[in-house]
Parts: C-alpha cells; sequence; structure tokens
C-alpha cells in the first residue's frame, strides 16, 4: 500500500506560502503535559512521611544570639503508621498516620473504623491523616512510632491546620473593607460594604463578589515553618511562628515542599538540606 | 371464584419438607475486633506548655534571681520609677528610670528611659534573655506614682529624667571621696 499522502485543502483567494502541491511531511506530535505521568513528575512531593501533632500553645523563644521570637509547642502524641497506599492498588502512594487515643468516644466509632486499628494491631487513633510521597521508599512498615526525632532542629516544615472559626462575619472583619464614613448623614450604615454591582447593565452581581460570610474554620497550610527545638523523650516539637488554630487541635507536620517568599540575603542558608545530617 | 382457581395451584407447587432443609445458608462466625490499649503518654499528666517553659526558666534563670525582681507576687520586685542598671552579655551598660514592668513568663521586660547627649531614650529589656547578664536596682522610687505606666513623664517639666549614666557615676564618685577622707 502507498503511503498516504498529507490531505491539503486548497482554498481560493488566501495567501499560501507553500504550494498546495507540495509533499509536506507530518510534524511530529509535541510530548504531552496533561498526562497522568508528567502531572507526578510536576508534582511537589517529599520522599518521606510527616507526622500529626496537637497544638499545645506558644511561648516566647530565644536563640543563641538571644534574639526573641514567637514560637509554638506541639506535642506528638504516640504517632504511628496506620496503613499504606500503593501505586498499584489506589493509584499513588502515601502513608497513613495517626496519632492520639480514642478513649470516650470509642463506643461512638463505627466497627469498619475500629476493624481498621485492629488489623493494623493499634490502638483506636483520634486522628489519621495521609502523607502522599514520592516512590515508595518511605513506607515505612505498619505499627512504626514517628516520634519527634523525625524532624531536626534546623529545618524547615510545612504545617497544616484547621484555622478558628470566626462564625458568619461582616466584609469589615472578613475581607478588611473600609465601611462608610461615621457622620455625614450615614446611619446604621457604618461597617456596611457598599455597593455590590451596576445598575440595570448587568442586573446582576457578578461571581466572586466579596460579602458577608462564614469566616475561619477552614483548612490553612503555613509554609517554611523552621523547626527550633526537638525533643525524643517527651515528644514535644517547637516550631517558630504561629501555627493556625486553637490550643489541643491537630496539627499536620511534614518536611517542607517548597522553598518560595525567601529573603534574597537568606537564599544561601535556606536551600541548605531539608533535613541536616 | 378467583380464589377458588388459585389454591390448588399453589398446592401442587408446595415442595416436601426434606427437600426443603436442602437450603440451608451457611451461618459466618462474627468478625473478632480487637481494641488494642494504648502505651502511656511521653510527658505522663504533665502539661507540655508549663513543661517547655519551666525548663526554658531554669536555663536563662538557674537561680531565680531575674524571677525575684519581675515576680509580682515577690517583695523585692522592680517597681515603676525605680532607677534600674542593666548589663548585657557584649558588656555595655544602660541605667534607667523604670517606666513599665510587663511580667509575662519568659517575655517579661522592662521599659526604661534615660537621657544620653540630651537626647530622652527610651529602651526595652527582655529580662530572660541571654543576653542580659544582670539587673540591679540602683535606687527606688523617690517619690509615689498613681500610675502603673509612667509614660507621661516624657518631655515633662519636672518629672522627666536626665542623664541617669553620668549622675550615678557622679554619685560614685563622690561616695569615693568621702570614703578616702
Amino acid at each position: 500500500m502507498a503511503e498516504a499522502t498529507p490531505v491539503r485543502v486548497f482554498s481560493r483567494g488566501v495567501a499560501q506560502l507553500i504550494s498546495p502541491n507540495a509533499n509536506v511531511p507530518a510534524a511530529e506530535a509535541p510530548a504531552r503535559n496533561n498526562s497522568p505521568a508528567a502531572a507526578y513528575a510536576r508534582k511537589q512531593l517529599v520522599s518521606r512521611t510527616g507526622a500529626l501533632a496537637f497544638k499545645r500553645g506558644m511561648i516566647s523563644w530565644y536563640d543563641e544570639n538571644g534574639v526573641h521570637m514567637p514560637a509554638t509547642v506541639l506535642e506528638i502524641d504516640l504517632c504511628q503508621v496506620v496503613g499504606h497506599k500503593t501505586e498499584e492498588k489506589h493509584g499513588y502512594n502515601a502513608v497513613q498516620v495517626g496519632m492520639g487515643h480514642r478513649n470516650k468516644a470509642l463506643q461512638k466509632m463505627n466497627k469498619s473504623k475500629l476493624g481498621q486499628f485492629s488489623a493494623a494491631t493499634v490502638n483506636p487513633k483520634q486522628a489519621v491523616a495521609e502523607f502522599r510521597i514520592r516512590g515508595k521508599d518511605g513506607l515505612l512498615p505498619i505499627t512504626t512510632e514517628i516520634t519527634a526525632s523525625h524532624f531536626k532542629v534546623g529545618q524547615y516544615v510545612d504545617v497544616q491546620a484547621t484555622s478558628k472559626g470566626k462564625g458568619f462575619s461582616g466584609v469589615m472583619k472578613r475581607h478588611g473593607f473600609s465601611g462608610l464614613p461615621a457622620s455625614h448623614g450615614v446611619s446604621l450604615k457604618h461597617r456596611s460594604g457598599g455597593t455590590t454591582g451596576q445598575n440595570t447593565d448587568p442586573g446582576r452581581v457578578f461571581p466572586g463578589r466579596k460579602m458577608a460570610g462564614n469566616m475561619g474554620n477552614e483548612t490553612v497550610t503555613l509554609k517554611n515553618q523552621k523547626v527550633l527545638s526537638v525533643d525524643e523523650d517527651t515528644g514535644i516539637v517547637i516550631v517558630k511562628g504561629m501555627v493556625p488554630g486553637s490550643k489541643g487541635k491537630i496539627v499536620k507536620l511534614s518536611d517542607a515542599r517548597n522553598m518560595y517568599g525567601v529573603a534574597a540575603h537568606d537564599v544561601k542558608s535556606r536551600l541548605g538540606p531539608l533535613v541536616p545530617e | 371464584m378467583l380464589a377458588r382457581l388459585i389454591r390448588p395451584s399453589l398446592a401442587a407447587v408446595r415442595l416436601p419438607a426434606m427437600q426443603m432443609a436442602t437450603f440451608k445458608t451457611i451461618k459466618r462466625e462474627p468478625k473478632t475486633v480487637n481494641i488494642y490499649e494504648r502505651h502511656p503518654r511521653r510527658l505522663g499528666t504533665e502539661n507540655a506548655l508549663t513543661h517547655v517553659t519551666d525548663k526554658l526558666m531554669k536555663q536563662f534563670d538557674p537561680q531565680g534571681v531575674k524571677m525575684e525582681l519581675m515576680n509580682p507576687k515577690s517583695a523585692d520586685r522592680i517597681k515603676p520609677g525605680d532607677i534600674v542598671q542593666i548589663k548585657t552579655t557584649d558588656g555595655s551598660l544602660f541605667t534607667g528610670l523604670t517606666m513599665v514592668v510587663d511580667f509575662r513568663g519568659l517575655s517579661s521586660n522592662l521599659l526604661l528611659r534615660s537621657k544620653i547627649t540630651k537626647i530622652g531614650i527610651d529602651r526595652r529589656f527582655k529580662i530572660f534573655s541571654p543576653t542580659v547578664e544582670s539587673v540591679k536596682i540602683i535606687r527606688r522610687a523617690t517619690q509615689k506614682y498613681t500610675a502603673e505606666r509612667l509614660y507621661y513623664i516624657r518631655g515633662h517639666k519636672r518629672l522627666d529624667v536626665g542623664d541617669l549614666e553620668a549622675s550615678v557615676k557622679k554619685a560614685a564618685a563622690k561616695r569615693k571621696k568621702f570614703l578616702f577622707k
């Protein structure tokens, strides 16, 4: 069978650089960017699991030069590997980690959940989370305890938690609007957001307009928080800066995935190994 | 009429008792769920936050000297109006009148005011910071202040401080002279 010549449609009156009779070889298809493999390669993943911790509160911290900084005390209490997710079975590799203990609410937990802990031969955990990892080397054996020494002093971590709920709040609190003037004839509208749009045309409010609504109680991730102190005996990890959420709430700690937002003078010191030896 | 017609057909379908017994369902034993007990908490019943603050307090103030000066419950505490001299680890001294005593755990601080080359200077010292080597009360307040925070002395004709460092030195020199005589 003869090779199929590419079909070229000749349209009269349109200027063409190539003669309609020329035999032009078909161009090679460029590499696809939207494949699952390409997406996986693009993803920022670390090779090892993180840990769960309780937020215990904030303290003042002095470094070796006497510089004062705010810091948050986190406690890792009985954090264990509870399960795995593998590429073959679930489509991605992840470590399931549980922390804490369910004592009072044990009866409220359904049997299927209790069965998972039973199969993993660990105590019923207060919280379970997944840490997606690159490759399979980081799939620690089930029941492995992740202690505070999993993290090293000087390394950077990403901290994820649910922020404090503020309820249904107005635009001044929620979006930082200025409100309306205090005087000059303004009545009962001092904390109002003002207008939400135009008139008959378009005759509707555009999507995305900032309005009053529920504030807080959402997942917040803080990136590149420095680890100041680690104590394996007590399970205490101290992280520089604030951590979202109230005291006693559960926090997800993992190695820093990206190091952007770093001041230029500090890049060199920050771009060292994420986990110092 | 209709019921009579159906009845005989039902009787024909009914199976003898022996045959029905063959469709016995298998009884599954219920899955057992083991509930494992937890290991004891590493900190026991101790509060994590107080554990950390106590540890750091011991590190930064092993003898409890700074605590004695800052704690509002102690008798020898620093009060607003006292003249205090602070020595830092780099060897420098600062003498000033206490405007504010802020007791708040590890970040407890003093706001001191003095004048250097006729310019008023306010400096805040975090007392438990490792850079603060020593805190010394040089002179107790000479008058009674009604307020806890003496911000109002700034630029005041009568109440504002002078060069405290120089006056302290002068007083020391005077004392020396007196002793040698």
